[in-house]
């Protein structure tokens, strides 16, 4: 009896440390692994690009046209949509028109599981808009045309100011409501 | 025996307890906080140290998109992302973000060579970047989205009201009626998004919609005005909302059915003039023509580069054609605003629905700085995918209501259903009259013609009747803003408009004359 039970403490010992050491042994392996420095945050070659269309207005002001530029590949669609709505504040290189009011700028940009983008811009996008409908038009259909183009995952387009929705940019067109792209107006 | 067990017991237990006492993945199912992130699913391991939970940092960092540096001499972390940044110190439990200090109830450490931060400091990492009113908390879990209740509208029918609350994902909600004055929505971790104020209805049944945001659910006051019957609440999909239908008293219903529904912002019209506002639906053909100067008061518009303002220009024009009507025509006039001053868009539709109007001309002129723009284009209300999703489902939203039973009250709401659909009939009027206007300004001004456009014009939106938008010139190019300036260029324009309208009117009274019906006969 007695030496059955010394047995059974030496077992229950044994399994203790095969125990312990099989979690050390899985700490010690994540440690292994472990990048002697803090590796990159985003593990993504730096040199990927990927090409985009941006949409500018024509100096007649009456359509918008595709203006062809790269951007780097990040890790989200996300990410990627943050950095076309920069190219498109930026500019067009050349015979088009910017769209977006000086100042402006993005604040956030999310996607909801319908594919509606909310594109955040601070107060100056509605501040600085030098107003018209054709002017408004083509600043609200060259954020809503750039983003729906260049991602699949983007279906439409809510435009938000410091965070809310607004009835309108300029006093025209109906933003309450997320948009669908509009790649012409040009009259019939 | 006893002891066996006892042995046993310390047996399966030792193990356990050994691996709680290690740094490591905090054991059983608790082990994760798992990040929904608009599209994106993020989970991050839990590590525990003494009493403190802790996530590794470059785990952080790739859930927030950030940029991560580590300055392993001064034994700074930092996590930056859209220009703020949050910044650390091994061992110390001072947290700047931006410059605003927070201290943590526990430091970050480094522990092999992996930096650990707070559960805590997730949170606070998040509310940086996302603000406080988009994340919702679980216990090991937070989801990031804009805020959930995203858009409340209202609706006054003739015998109810409808008040709908549009919602990023479906929450769960309770109704209160108790109070004949008073309904209380409860939406369980609902947050409003900003753009949800207080509501002034005054419809004679609800009197306002109040919102009032508690820190664990969202709560809407409904006051009641007038005289209640049933109350009606529903969840409906596709967008997720709750539609609450506030039915009139069935007594009070049949007086109020005569007058027409209204949209969002129904209250009363501010500026009709005095002796204009009788309704003329007694004999056919059309008697009342609503003119829309836009903007005013202190919504400038478009401004030229001599500093002529739009809101100026409109309304000179719109009296002008209003005039012109007055003498030659047998209409009446209706103007959204005869001054300078400041007219929200949903009001003017809502004046244009009140006075039964025949149809609504909206006078604009246009920019676009620095482009070679000029000339004069017209727009009517298009049929844009988001306005069939919006139309379908208030269709939807009407057929649970008639579903219910077919009784005499319930016709009521068919007639809703057909003045819907009727919004969509008077796109081809619209756009006949925006083809005259375009020919007739295109004979007397003798400059560019940009055409007929379509566009989700806030204002043509909630209009119960054929209704355009015309853009006269551009004031942003100096040429067309001198002649702007100009009484006789200004009247002008008036004039073609004034032929437009009167070609219109006839054509549409001999259509009625033939079918005999109604408008789009």
């Amino acid at each position: 009896m007695r030496s059955r039970r010394r047995w059974l403490l030496i077992f229950f010992a044994l399994l203790v440390v095969g125990v312990a050491g099989f979690f050390l042994g899985q700490e010690m392996g994540k440690k292994v692994s472990l990048p002697p420095s803090p590796p990159p945050p985003i593990a993504l070659p730096p040199e990927a690009k990927r090409a985009v269309k941006l949409f500018f207005a024509t100096v007649q002001a009456d359509s918008l046209k595709e203006e062809v530029r790269e951007i780097p590949k990040a890790a989200s669609v996300v990410e990627e949509a943050r950095e076309v709505i920069a190219e498109l504040i930026k500019g067009p290189a050349q015979d088009l028109l910017p769209t977006i009011p000086v100042g402006a700028e993005l604040k956030q940009l999310f996607i909801d599981p319908r594919g509606v983008a909310y594109v955040d811009f601070n107060r100056e996008l509605q501040d600085r808009h030098p107003g018209g409908s054709a002017g408004e038009l083509l600043t609200i259909y060259s954020i809503v045309d750039s983003l729906t183009t260049n991602f699949s995952e983007i279906k439409r387009v809510q435009i938000l100011v410091e965070g809310a929705e607004i009835p309108t940019l300029a006093g025209h067109i109906d933003t309450r409501r997320p948009l669908s792209p509009r790649l012409s107006f040009e009259g019939r | 025996m006893s002891m066996a067990i006892n042995s046993r017991l310390i047996g399966l237990l030792a193990p356990l307890l050994f691996s709680l006492l290690l740094v490591g993945p905090a054991s059983g199912g608790t082990s994760e906080f798992i990040l929904h992130l608009e599209e994106r699913k993020v989970v991050l391991s839990i590590y525990s140290l003494g009493q403190a939970e802790y996530l590794p940092m470059t785990q952080v960092v790739e859930a927030l998109e950030g940029r991560f540096i580590w300055n392993k001499k001064e034994k700074q972390i930092s996590l930056t992302f859209a220009g703020t940044s949050l910044v650390l110190k091994e061992g110390e439990r001072q947290l700047l973000v931006g410059d605003k200090a927070f201290r943590l109830r526990h430091p970050p450490q480094v522990v092999e060579g992996r930096p650990l931060v707070p559960l805590e400091f997730l949170k606070l990492a998040l509310v940086a970047k996302y603000g406080e009113g988009q994340i919702t908390w679980e216990s090991r879990a937070a989801r990031v989205s804009p805020a959930p209740l995203r858009l409340l509208r209202y609706r006054s029918y003739p015998d109810y009201t409808r008040i709908v609350l549009e919602m990023t994902f479906p929450l769960g909600f309770s109704v209160s009626e108790a109070d004949p004055r008073r309904l209380i929505l409860e939406v369980k971790g609902g947050r409003f998004s900003p753009g949800i104020q207080r509501q002034e209805v005054g419809d004679g049944l609800v009197k306002t919609i109040e919102p009032k945001q508690e820190p664990d659910r969202a709560v809407l006051y409904v006051a009641i005005e007038g005289k209640r019957g049933p109350i009606k609440t529903f969840l409906l999909k596709d967008p997720d909302r709750i539609v609450i239908d506030i039915h009139r008293s069935p007594d009070v219903s049949a007086k109020a059915a005569e007058t027409s529904p209204k949209g969002t912002s129904s209250r009363p019209p501010p500026a009709l003039q005095p002796g204009k506002d009788a309704p003329s639906f007694t004999s056919k053909g059309l008697r009342t023509i609503v003119i829309d100067p836009g903007h005013g008061g202190k919504d400038s518009g478009a401004v030229g580069s001599s500093g002529l303002k739009e809101k100026d220009v409109v309304l000179d024009i719109g009296l002008r054609l209003k005039r012109l009507i007055e003498e030659r025509l047998p209409a009446k006039v209706v103007m959204t605003r005869s001054e300078d001053v400041f007219v929200p868009l949903e009001e003017r539709t809502s004046m244009a629905n009140q006075t039964k109007a025949d149809f609504f001309i909206s006078i604009h002129v246009n920019a676009a700085p620095r482009s070679r723009a000029v000339g004069f284009e017209t727009f009517f209300l298009s049929k844009e995918p988001s306005d069939n999703d919006a139309r379908a489902s208030a269709l939807r939203e009407n057929m649970v209501v008639s579903l219910e039973g077919v009784s005499p009250k319930e016709m009521a709401s068919l007639h809703a259903i057909l003045w819907d659909l009727a919004q969509t009939m008077y796109i081809q009027e619209s756009s006949e009259l925006a083809e005259m206007v375009q020919e007739e300004l295109d004979k007397i001004l003798k400059v560019e013609n940009r055409g007929i456009k379509t566009a989700p014009f806030f204002v043509l939106m909630g209009a119960a009747m054929p209704s355009v938008l015309v853009e006269t010139a551009f004031i942003s190019n100096p040429e067309e803003e001198r002649k702007l300036r100009d009484d006789a260029y200004r009247q002008r324009v008036a004039e073609a408009l004034y032929v437009a309208i009167s070609r219109f009117k006839a054509r549409y009274e001999r259509r009625l004359g033939m079918g005999g019906g109604g408008p789009t006969s």
